[in-house]
């Protein structure tokens, strides 16, 4: 994959070999172990996309948790441009967290109902760094407009929004540290097909115009093969398949992506009615 | 065609803490023909889920008029009695709710589950109702799988399984119809497309009749019948669903399908070309005033869209569109 902006070999983020084990516990005995990740590997260059996509307990969020450095994984490396976050120690791990920021899929369950818009975005500021009140109001202001939100939303609570505002407003947040890396841990899923394209469209102006890189985690293939530079898809904590949406999509390689692909909802009638069991 | 349940000019109005009134459905009309699947297309806020809760008389507490009329075995549901409508609630009409997790009780054992929804409708005897529960379960699942999921409390099934068990509580008592809000939402694709098979098997062995609600057009090809396109609480467009989904002619619909992303997807050029998106918010589409409500969204809006309600206007004998641009042509 050649990166297309900041004509640069390094990437980003760097993952090798990532493992990450959780015990499930049991009253009596030794508990399970969940081989959530199980040696994965890849790497997200500046500017791009790269899509994981898998079915549930693929281990996709885990992935998500690992990049955002809310769990610490059992073996491997995660390299986010010079640093190894898998050695980093607690007090260290918030510089990071400011560069590599979460989306979760819905975002009405990740604000506080009694703040009003203005209070949600500048929090991250308050809680990072010092910045003025002054600038930070500022700020939020041109946050809102880089989001496509009406400049009277301050004041609003988030209840009185509609769901691809509230999205708008999260990737607003996510932005207010520039972050280098968004995670997007299925994002577009809870929102409407007409809203998914206007959120879909905002990412990539957004990439365009700042330069971001994603990581777009979704069980969507369809919008996936839209966004990405590259595809991966995982399945049992492995990556079983990487390489570029049109090869993916048309020619996958492996079992767990055909089934994928047969999977995806079409808009057409091609498909004969499948037989029931 | 005998429609089995009729719904003719349905209008629900809610009524907000600040006093303003707003139409969760406005002038809905359709019938639903015996063994049909209908799919109810509608993003949030059109409507789709006061129509499915309507239907069964379970308004929300600020509900405040209800008119028109839903025709069901020669009684009008909207004025049936609080007892009439408990007996036909998840006896003659099911409803299955989105998430299986929330509708399903988390310390009751599934087949226990199903046992109550049976002996609510009279069902009596410790033996038949095992007998029916087991019947019904091994209707959904493998013979030999039916006994350990009515053993199982909902949280160690999966979500495929337990939306199962939900559809197991809806088909229990033999329904002349059921009713699916999002039934598949919340579930993976290949477990979305599993669920969707059973739809299609129970229609088959029991010639059942449905009201598929969704948001995704997508899931409706190759299973609904009839298509009905829900937006702000009106019905824009209803017709087979070769005919709305691949030629729709509203242009609510048409730019809904645009803005999904295609398919297995075009080979992209340089650079990334943006999804037709529609613009605006159908948020702001919602509040009561003249007109289309699509009218600020549409990109083919004419001047008689702001101030004129469109009729509905019958392009085939099976396809109707509420939209000034067909007036005159059919």
């Amino acid at each position: 994959m050649t990166p297309k902006r900041n004509e640069t070999i390094e990437p980003l983020v760097r993952v090798e070999n990532l493992v990450k084990y959780y015990s499930k516990k049991k009253l009596v005995g030794s508990g399970e172990v969940v081989r959530a990740l199980d040696g994965v590997s890849f790497s997200i260059f500046r500017g791009t996309t790269l899509a994981i996509v898998g079915e549930s307990g693929s281990g996709k969020s885990t992935l998500a948790f690992c990049l955002a450095c809310l769990e610490g994984p059992t073996s491997g490396h995660i390299w986010f441009e010079e640093t190894d976050l898998s050695v980093l120690q607690e007090k260290d791990r918030r510089g990071i967290r400011r560069e590599s920021q979460l989306i979760f899929q819905d975002p009405a369950n990740s604000f506080n109902p009694s703040w009003s818009v203005l209070e949600i975005l500048t929090e991250p500021l308050v809680v990072q760094g010092n910045v003025g009140q002054k600038e930070m109001k500022s700020r939020a202001q041109v946050l809102l407009e880089q989001v496509g939100l009406p400049p009277g939303f301050g004041e609003k609570l988030p209840a009185e929004l509609s769901g691809g505002q509230r999205q708008r407003l999260a990737i607003a947040r996510a932005l207010s540290l520039e972050p280098k890396l968004l995670i997007l841990d299925e994002a577009l899923s809870a929102l409407d097909c007409s809203v998914q394209a206007q959120i879909a469209n905002l990412l990539m102006d957004l990439q365009a115009s700042l330069g971001m890189t994603y990581l777009f985690i979704s069980h969507d293939l369809a919008m996936a093969g839209y966004l990405a530079d590259e595809i991966a898809v995982m399945s049992r904590g492995q990556i079983v398949e990487q390489g570029a949406p049109e090869g993916i999509l048309t020619r996958p390689e492996s079992g767990v992506t055909r089934e994928l692909l047969a999977a995806v909802p079409r808009l057409d009638f091609s498909r004969s009615p499948s037989t029931e069991p | 065609m005998g429609a089995v349940l009729e719904v003719r000019d349905l209008r629900v109005t809610y009524r907000s803490r600040a006093g303003n009134s707003f139409r969760a459905l406005d002038g809905v009309s359709f019938g639903l023909a015996s063994g049909e699947i209908l799919g109810v297309l509608g993003e949030s806020g059109s409507g789709k889920s006061t129509l499915a809760t309507s239907l069964l008389g379970l308004f929300r507490a600020n509900a405040v008029t209800a008119s028109g009329a839903v025709l069901f075995e020669g009684q009008d549901l909207l004025q049936a009695k609080p007892g009439e409508l408990q007996r036909i609630r998840g006896k003659r009409i099911s409803l299955i709710f989105q998430e299986p997790s929330v509708a399903l009780h988390p310390t009751m054992r599934a087949g226990r589950q199903i046992r109550q929804v049976l002996s609510a409708h009279g069902m009596v005897g410790r033996r038949a109702l095992e007998q029916r529960t087991r019947e019904v379960l091994e209707t959904l699942f493998f013979a030999e799988e039916a006994e350990r999921i009515a053993r199982s409390y909902p949280h160690q099934l999966s979500g495929g399984q337990r939306q199962r068990v939900l559809i197991a509580q809806a088909i229990a008592c033999g329904p002349a119809v059921i009713i699916a809000d999002e039934p598949t939402a919340s579930l993976d694709p290949t477990t979305q497309m599993e669920i969707l098979g059973v739809f299609r098997a129970l229609r088959k062995s029991f010639g059942l009749t449905m009201m598929f609600i969704t948001h995704n057009p997508a899931l409706l090809a190759d299973f609904a019948d009839r298509v009905l396109v829900l937006y702000a609480g009106r019905a824009m467009e209803l017709g087979r669903a070769e005919e709305v989904l691949v030629s729709p002619k509203h242009p609510y619909t048409q730019s809904l399908f645009q803005s999904i992303p295609p398919f297995p997807g075009a080979p992209r050029k340089a650079g990334k070309q943006k999804l037709p998106a529609i613009s605006g918010d159908s948020f702001s589409s919602s509040f009561s005033r003249p007109g289309c409500p699509f009218e600020s969204r549409c990109p083919e809006r004419m001047d008689i869209c702001k101030s004129c309600e469109p009729g509905l206007v019958t392009l085939s004998e099976t396809h109707t569109v509420s939209c000034f641009r067909y007036e005159g042509q059919r």
